[in-house]
């Protein structure tokens, strides 16, 4: 299944793996740690959601509905029903799979301006729900979650151990999309993304493989959202924010969409970007906004293809007897 | 050949959009083994009557049947899976999938259950039949018009189509491409395939064609055999008659 070019690739990622696993040992500082969990947190998002919208090309914004709802389902668990935040991470995939049939199901059926409308609504809908029923919710005040904790230890004051945690959940996002990308449904995907008239002439039929991804990636961002909830200790309707729309999409579009690392490289400028100004309040949006912008116009395919660029290029220089590549 | 069984039956289908009737009331049949050529004037329903019967867009009236199959309900891809396989008018790939990939989506996918893919030799076999002489490896996006139209050619082909329905796949070609494109189209007829073309070329569509009809206005307005249909009043009166001037050759296609 993997090709030639990834298990050339393979020293470097396992170096990598290693590496992100010394992390914790290597930051002492606990509130870098945290930036480094939340970037983590983010990575998680926008690369399911890069899975529907880069490779699938389903522009929508539900992939933060799915984050939510795992938040929420993790937090009404524990509160209400005093499930554990470990029982609670499974009720939030859970919860989100459920909410990824309801809204997909109708949704995936429409294409474009169509999509991001509909499942705008749902975000909407979703939100108004949290509102209405603010005796399990809380309302504007939000739910206070509890700590994941192992035997008689709480994971409060280690932030390492929320680390390993998140750090396993990113891996897998990575991995999985990168399996999807390469299976006969990642063909399917991309075939559809291409043309979708070409691709259902060809036998493939786009609105099976896109409830599909859909699917698995509102999984693991349910996941990644109970897991939020646990790890910030409360869950409240920010979470519905549209400034939190526009940094996701944002983390996908400058890192680089449909591409495999870009839209983790997007989760750490974004987030550290929002921690750098975050003496500027309500101006960030507009610094983020101004971001997206800079990128789409210096590097428009991502900074992670940015970087690729770059990098053929001072090779090509290195070697000034090849022909160099006609700059594009 | 006439004699042989239809394989595709079209009966008095309709398309509107909004007051238009871009197909009305159209009834044919295609039969097992032959090459059957559609011209008609510009607008006059040709590519909408194909995207009727592969469902890109459903019909409105009428029913059509494929193999004994009733297909007006079904959706592309269940057309594929029968026996359908198609091109565009304009060259259509999938831009950011390399040739092989592009190929192997149509083995993947175009039969129902096989998921195993093209087999490498298959994607050399296919581009060598339809004479596209590139790295498989060359993303799609990179290659000339004329390549493009090859590969969609090739993707079609790799679904193992019973029916090839062809929408004017000489257009914009030089005399010496279209030549290519002609031999390639007979190349695929006697290897057992039905072939559907829409040819604005008078010329070709004679010279390759069992059986031509012509349609106007979404009508059918002539059928038969090559020699019948070009001495055929109404046919030289809408439509020979003002291509003739042009040599036979008019450039609707290039749109
Ligand atoms: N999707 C659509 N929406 C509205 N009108 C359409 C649509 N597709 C086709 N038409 C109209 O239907 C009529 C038939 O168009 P069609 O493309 O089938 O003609 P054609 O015979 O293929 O022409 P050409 O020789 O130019 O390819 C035209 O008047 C066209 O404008
Ligand atoms: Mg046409």
């Amino acid at each position: 299944m993997l090709t030639k070019s990834s298990n050339k690739m393979r020293p470097v990622y396992i170096v990598l793996v290693i590496l992100l696993l010394l992390v914790p040992l290597i930051i002492r500082d606990d509130y870098l740690m945290h930036l480094i969990i939340m970037t983590c947190v983010w990575g998680i998002v926008a690369t399911n959601w890069n899975l529907t919208l880069g490779y699938g090309g389903m522009f929508h914004i539900a992939q933060l509905t799915f984050f939510a709802v795992g938040g929420y389902a993790s937090g009404i668990g524990a509160v209400t029903f005093g499930a554990s935040p470990w029982l609670g991470l499974l009720i939030g995939g859970a919860a989100a799979m459920a909410a990824s049939l309801v809204i997909g199901l109708p949704s995936l059926r429409v294409k474009g301006i169509y999509l991001i409308l509909l499942t705008y609504a749902f975000h909407n809908g979703v939100s108004e729900l949290v509102n209405h029923f603010r005796d399990y919710t809380g309302g504007s005040m939000g739910l206070l979650v509890p700590a994941f904790e192992a035997g008689s230890v709480s994971f409060v004051t280690h932030p390492s151990y929320y680390y390993y945690m998140v750090l396993p959940l990113l891996l897998f996002s990575i991995i999985s999309t990168r399996l999807i990308e390469k299976s006969f449904i990642g063909k399917a995907l991309m075939a559809t993304r291409d043309s979708e008239v070409l691709a259902s002439v060809s036998g493939i039929n786009p609105y099976k493989y896109k409830l599909v991804t859909f699917i698995t990636a509102a999984f693991i961002s349910g996941i990644a959202g109970a897991f939020y909830a646990s790890y910030l200790g409360v869950i409240g309707p920010e979470i519905f924010s549209f400034s939190l729309i526009v940094n996701g999409l944002g983390m996908i579009v400058i890192g680089g969409m449909g591409t495999l690392f870009g839209p983790i490289a997007g989760s750490f400028i974004i987030t550290f970007f929002m921690e750098v100004f975050s003496s500027l309040e309500d101006f960030r949006p507009i610094l983020v906004g101004a971001v997206i912008i800079l990128a789409l116009l210096y590097a428009p395919n991502g900074v992670v293809n940015y970087l690729g660029e770059m990098l053929a290029k001072i090779k090509s220089r290195k070697l000034p007897g090849q022909a160099r590549e006609s700059g594009e | 050949m006439q004699e042989a069984m239809p394989l595709l039956e079209v009966k008095n289908v309709s398309r509107y959009f909004g007051s238009l009737a871009a197909v009305d009331d159209l009834s044919f049949e295609v039969c097992q083994g032959e090459v059957f050529g559609i011209a008609g004037p510009n607008g006059s329903g040709k590519t909408t009557a194909i995207n009727v019967i592969t469902q890109i867009i459903p019909p409105s009236k009428g029913e059509i049947f494929f193999d004994g199959h009733p297909i007006h309900r079904l959706k592309s891809h269940d057309i594929c899976h029968l026996g359908i396989a198609r091109t565009f008018q304009q060259p259509t790939v999938f831009e950011t999938m390399s040739i092989a990939d592009n190929i192997s989506v149509g083995g993947t996918f175009g039969k129902k259950g096989a998921r195993d893919g093209a087999a490498e030799a298959e994607i050399c076999r296919l581009l060598d039949f339809v004479g596209l002489d590139k790295d498989p490896d060359t993303p799609a996006k990179k290659l000339i018009v004329n390549d493009k139209k090859k590969l969609m050619l090739a993707v079609a082909l790799a679904t193992n189509p019973k029916l090839l329905i062809l929408d004017e796949p000489c257009a914009g070609l030089t005399t010496v491409e279209s030549k290519e494109i002609i031999n390639l189209i007979k190349k695929v007829n006697d290897l057992g395939t039905t072939v559907m073309l829409i040819e604005h070329n008078m010329q070709v569509l004679m010279n390759i064609s069992d059986r031509v009809m012509i349609i106007d206005h979404g009508t059918k307005l002539c059928q038969g055999t090559p020699d019948f249909v070009c001495c055929d009043a109404r046919v030289i009166e809408t439509y020979l008659g003002r291509n003739s001037v042009k040599g036979g050759k008019t450039f609707a296609g290039a749109e």
